[in-house]
């Protein structure tokens, strides 16, 4: 591993860290339903720029700290986080190329089935109502994802060389 | 296209796969099994900073919100804390005679004597984000003699139980909570009931009661203490909405919990003494295992509501 690997790997796990940090912060009562998922915005951004190095097996282990944190059953969100990697990974191999809006409404309708596959996931281990306001945290994610993206490639492309960057673009 | 995406060979489809039979296994063994309870112990004692961390815009938020005081308010706060304050004294100078009267009571009909709880103050720490569950996490762990199943209140009523204990933090399960039950009384006649949460943070609901029940609007709701978990007569809830609707066999009682759930901040643990914890721990299910309690139909298994 050289320099710029380890550049890349810090930013990777930097941001995902930071991702799941945010996650946990609540927002006061009347704002918390808006409170968008930010680390489903930066695996999803991860997953779609460099899906040789990032997709499901990170999603998963992402997945599997949240749960630990969240203090929710364990494997819930990792199983979530997975299919949502999954998703981006296997059925949208072009995605790199996509405009800005389009990969906006792939990240906004993949987290929207994700969360889908979490309240079934709950459903069936426990006892779970459906709180459609949760939907409202699609919108607000799928809001956030544009300026997710724009940060995280200003950081990207700090720390990877333009050669690099060309050598991925197949 | 040459599938680029397999780092070990495999896939990304048989990847996620694999990953899937991990989950599986994982939520089978952490919600039927509880296989994960040291891991957690020891994992949550390592993650105390990153819980404070996640909680500082918040305190931050809260503490510019308190330095803009001003001397005038702060001046008419502590005026009116004072005469709160007074006004409890008051009320308390017949407490002693009360309670040694109360004392007598029981002896002369031959009633254990109820002797005071030990309790501590906590705080919160950090609020669950997860959508599914109402639990907020607190600042008193192993280290103050936590237990799991321990009654969390404050000074309005019950909060909630402690589900899972780590060195220096604990994880309270609020009594609106979807897997929480509290067994109660309504204290104006001593009607029996079981207060379930609804997964909506300030609504409790009171189920399998008949029609023609008499609850009213309005009706506080004690412990009753026949689950063991909570010790008997602390405020619960006050009924908020009677429905006796024709056609369904059950009256649809909602009542509204006492405490501000959302707007927790300080509360206390309270010590149930050993002796009385130990009659109700045997045979039930644990307190700290909701999934498994939660899955199950009767009320009953619920945690606080066996």
């Amino acid at each position: 591993m050289n320099i710029r690997h380890a550049g890349v790997f810090i930013v990777i796990w930097g941001s995902l860290f930071l991702g799941l940090l945010l996650s946990l912060i609540k927002l006061p009562a009347e704002a918390d339903v808006f409170s968008p998922n930010y680390v489903v915005c930066v695996l999803l951004y991860w997953v779609i720029v460099v899906p040789e190095k990032v997709n499901v097996g990170i999603g998963w282990f992402t997945g599997l700290i949240f749960d630990f944190l969240l203090g929710a059953t364990l494997g819930i969100h990792a199983a979530a986080f997975a299919f949502m990697s999954w998703i981006v990974a296997s059925q949208f191999k072009n995605i790199r190329y996509y405009s800005l809006i389009q990969k906006t409404i792939v990240v906004g309708a993949v987290n929207c089935l994700g969360q889908f596959l979490l309240f079934w996931v709950e459903h069936i281990f426990g006892v779970v109502t459906v709180d459609y306001q949760v939907f409202w945290s699609c919108l607000s994610t799928m809001l956030l994802w544009p300026l997710v993206y724009l940060v995280l490639t200003l950081v990207y492309e700090a720390v990877t060389p333009k050669s690099a960057l060309e050598l991925y673009d197949y | 296209m040459v599938d680029k995406l397999g780092y070990f060979g495999i896939s990304s489809t048989a990847r996620f796969i694999i990953c899937g039979i991990f989950s599986l296994v994982l939520i089978v063994c952490d919600s039927h099994f509880n296989y994960f309870k040291d891991l957690r112990y020891t994992l949550e004692g390592w993650l105390t900073p990153v819980y404070y961390v996640a909680n500082m815009p918040v305190a931050f938020g809260r503490g510019i919100s308190e330095s803009r005081y001003s001397y005038q308010e702060l001046l008419r706060e502590n005026n009116f804390l004072k005469r709160e304050i007074s006004d409890i004294r008051v009320d308390l100078l017949r407490y002693d005679s009360l309670v040694e009267d109360n004392e007598r009571l029981r002896r002369l009909s031959n009633s254990p004597i109820q002797d005071d709880f030990r309790k501590i103050g906590a705080e919160v720490i950090m609020v669950d984000t997860n959508p599914f569950s109402l639990t907020v996490m607190i600042n008193r762990g192993t280290d103050d003699d936590v237990y799991e199943g321990q009654p969390v209140v404050n000074e309005e009523g019950i909060v909630g139980l402690v589900i899972s204990v780590s060195k220096s933090t604990s994880r309270v399960l609020l009594i609106s909570d979807q897997n929480h039950a509290v067994p109660v009384v309504v204290l104006r006649n001593g009607i029996r009931a079981i207060a379930s949460g609804t997964g909506v943070v300030n609504e409790l609901s009171i189920v399998n009661m008949p029609r023609n029940v008499d609850i009213r609007e309005g009706d506080l709701l004690v412990t009753s203490g026949l689950g063991g978990k909570f010790p008997r007569g602390y405020p619960v809830a006050r009924v908020s909405m009677f429905d006796r609707r024709e056609g369904v066999q059950f009256a649809e009682i909602k009542a509204q919990p006492t405490v501000l759930l959302d707007r927790l901040r300080h509360m206390f643990l309270i010590w149930v003494p050993e002796s009385q914890r130990e009659q109700v721990y045997t045979g039930t299910p644990d307190a700290g295992d909701r999934n498994d309690t939660g899955s199950q139909t009767g009320e009953n298994n619920k945690p606080g509501g066996n």
